[in-house]
């Protein structure tokens, strides 16, 4: 049997950049990628006119979000499920990047440290300063625009891009701030190619929005890349321990065939996701590793995590300007809550929603109504809504674990184990609060608060890194404790969950080990 | 219970049929059928005023769209025709003016009323009049504004102490970008200095 280099489980964000990296470095690499979703073509011509002119506007990946029928969370005191699988991942060639929003913020230095500022959950065994050479290489590599006269954290390096401006419909929500003593800032997203502002992210025609995809195929298409392949439709179900120390290679079953496959290699390297990851760890049973591989302290999948969103809706009585939000994302955003102060009463990171103003003038036409009317409805009563991230702390008992069933794919269902705390309730109370006195200085009437339930898409913490095998799964160089050739990269890794999104972060950890791996490889030939 | 409103059209319009896409294969419609589709996307435009300059502008973009929906599948091109018998039709007895005039702004697709406040209405399609509604006004109304109709809607004005740009207007749809390189790219807000 032959034996490749390397094996990366998953082909999302992480598993993308250090294909590229290795690949890079070394174009004759045989390495394996191993995706369990299918191929779905990107900035197809019918399916962008059947998002934006049909009546349900399908998106072509919608089919493999979670179905609601496989939450297997912990059912809450309201008999409803405590967290949300459903809508937040992508299975499928490039992962979860087809559709995700491209916001593309830094952790801060005070987030490395949350158990030292804080006596909260856990430090992370590597820095924001170790960390930050490789913010600037994941913000070249997906072109993140932003504002150089920002500083929200120390750069080393400035934006590739300069950033989108505010928009009108920000204005009052500015000025509101600058009234509390909020700083606004522009939103830091990722933009791989010219943007011509369709306000269709979710599925962009011109491949705009940075989407893993796009980088994926272009090495798939390289014609130097020799022994590079990726498979697709390909669940891997065990990873196969040679000795304690020592992973072979693993299993994994061709979805089209039902034919089971093993292969090896001197390198294995999992990036399939902070739910898909444990699962595969804790099913790799064998005499080495009893309890699933990792997994000795019965860590794996503990400290789930991930950012409730909090909203507050405001109504205005007109709109006299006849504004309406212009783009798929939020260009207006604050971190003036996400700073070491706030630290330990839960930070806060604020953005006004993308879809505020919503006026559909083409569903209005729909509706019957005159041209005259559709301009007094523009100008009408119309709401603005204030959203913010909060950071949670994980919490031991918050788990994750292998559910009862399969679903589609062949991928164990997920089982979810979470209960928010008392502390995390009533700081999202008194942020609501907080977030009531803006729309309020807009000179809104609040109509609408809401507390969302937790969702997947920014899951982190079911592998963290720890400085030792007693207090985490994995290394500072993300190789899982007292193995010596298995790696995770993926959102499940983060020591701690910070206000903001995480895929800049675990960009950037994608390029750091890429590196790691590449100066071991060198150094063992030479 | 579902709002009834089949009061439009005659026997062709009110032909029962099931809800879903009707199936066709992938077919290049002929010229003739595409400029009396074409007919009915101008009548938008002219129909909500100032919008029809804009709909002969759009006519590559909405030939484009025709190609997609109707030579792949799940192939429009059976909607389509039906689209223009139905149409046909409701000229007969109207005339033509009056015919878009009660298309457009009288008759609703009936929907049910789900039981749970949490659900969106369904649109219940069952006759020939309903799907040419749903599956091509209704979907030709959303091509038209978001390919340029939006910009002859909202309200641009200027009020003291900031400066609201007043050209740049983007909605969800348009593409903008580089085309108009020397334009915003939306209504941007400057602040007060």
């Amino acid at each position: 049997m032959e034996e490749h280099d390397y094996i990366i489980v998953g082909s999302g964000a992480a598993a993308t950049v250090l294909a590229k990296k290795i690949l890079e470095k070394n174009p004759l690499t045989k390495l394996l990628m191993l995706e369990a979703g299918d191929l779905i073509p990107a900035k197809e011509r019918r399916q962008w006119w059947n998002y934006t002119t049909c009546a349900d506007g399908p998106l072509p990946y919608q089919y493999t979000y979670d179905k609601k029928s496989d939450n297997q969370s912990t059912i809450g005191k309201d008999d409803k499920p405590t967290w949300t699988t459903s809508g937040g991942r992508v299975r499928a060639f490039g992962g979860s990047t087809m559709h995700w929003g491209g916001w593309a913020l830094r952790f801060k230095p005070e987030d490395f440290q949350l158990f030292t500022n804080t006596g909260q959950g856990a430090d992370w065994p590597i820095d924001y300063h170790e960390l930050e050479p490789y913010y600037a290489q994941a913000e070249e590599y997906m072109s993140v625009c932003g504002d150089e006269n920002e500083s929200w954290q120390p750069r080393s390096t400035p934006y590739p891009i300069p950033p989108f401006e505010w928009t009108a419909a920000d204005g009052e929500m500015i000025k509101a701030f600058h009234a509390l003593d909020i700083q606004p800032g522009k939103m830091p997203v990722a933009r791989y190619r010219k943007c011509m502002t369709t306000g269709t992210c979710k599925y962009c025609p011109y491949g705009a929005r940075f989407s893993a995809q796009y980088v994926l195929q272009d090495l798939v298409e390289n014609p130097n890349f020799i022994n590079f392949k990726v498979l697709t439709q390909s669940v891997v179900t065990n990873i196969i321990a040679k000795s304690k120390t020592q992973i072979s290679g693993v299993d994994y079953i061709n979805n089209q065939t039902n034919e089971v496959f093993t292969v090896t290699a001197k390198k294995i390297i999992l990036c399939a996701g902070a739910y898909e990851i444990p699962k595969l760890l804790m099913a790799s049973t064998s005499k080495h590793w009893l309890h699933g591989i990792g997994n000795d302290h019965d860590l794996v999948g503990r400290f789930i995590v991930t950012h409730s969103m909090l909203e507050v809706t405001g109504r205005a009585s007109s709109n006299p300007h006849g504004l309406w939000q212009e783009y798929d994302f939020p260009t207006l955003m604050s971190r003036t809550y996400d700073s070491p102060e706030q630290q330990k009463n839960g930070k806060l990171f604020l953005f006004k929603d993308r879809t505020r103003p919503k006026i559909d003038i083409a569903q209005l036409m729909i509706d019957g109504m005159s041209k005259v009317d559709i301009n007094k409805k523009i100008r009408g009563a119309c709401e603005f809504k204030l959203q913010a991230f909060m950071e949670e702390v994980g919490q031991y008992d918050s788990r994750l674990s292998i559910g009862e069933g399969k679903d589609r794919f062949g991928l164990p269902l997920t089982k979810i184990d979470y209960q928010k705390t008392e502390e995390d309730d009533k700081r999202a109370d008194t942020h609501i609060e907080f977030m009531k006195t803006i729309i309020e200085k807009m000179g809104l009437e609040v109509v609408k608060t809401f507390k969302q339930t937790p969702r997947g898409d920014h899951t982190t913490g079911t592998c963290r890194m720890s400085a030792t095998a007693e207090t985490g799964v994995t290394d500072a160089n993300l190789k899982v404790h007292n193995i010596a050739n298995l790696y995770i990269c993926s959102n499940g890794v983060f020591s701690s969950n910070s206000a903001v999104n995480p895929t800049l972060t675990l960009t950037a950890l994608a390029h750091r080990l890429a590196e790691h791996l590449n100066q071991q490889d060198e150094t063992a030939h030479a | 219970m579902a709002q009834e409103n089949n009061t439009l059209g005659g026997k062709l319009s009110q032909t029962t049929i099931t809800a879903n896409l009707m199936f066709s294969e992938p077919c290049t419609l002929s010229a003739s059928q595409i400029e009396k589709l074409w007919q009915i996307f101008a009548h938008i435009g002219e129909h909500w005023k100032d919008v029809y300059n804009e709909s002969k502008n759009l006519k590559s973009a909405w030939l484009e769209m025709i190609k997609v929906k109707t030579e792949q599948q799940p192939s429009y091109s059976a909607e389509y025709k039906n689209a223009i018998l139905v149409i046909e039709e409701l000229i007969q007895l109207y005339g033509a003016q009056e015919a878009y005039q009660k298309l457009f702004f009288s008759y609703k697709v009936p929907h049910n009323q789900p039981e749970n406040e949490t659900e969106k209405p369904h649109a219940i399609l069952t006759t020939l009049l309903a799907h040419t509604k749903y599956y091509v006004v209704d979907e030709f109304i959303r091509m038209q504004v978001l390919s340029g109709g939006f910009k002859h809607f909202g309200g641009q004005s200027k009020t003291s102490g900031e400066v609201i740009k007043v050209k740049g207007v983007n909605y969800k749809g348009y593409v903008k970008g580089s085309r108009y390189n020397n334009e915003q790219l939306a209504r941007i807000f400057e602040q007060k200095t």
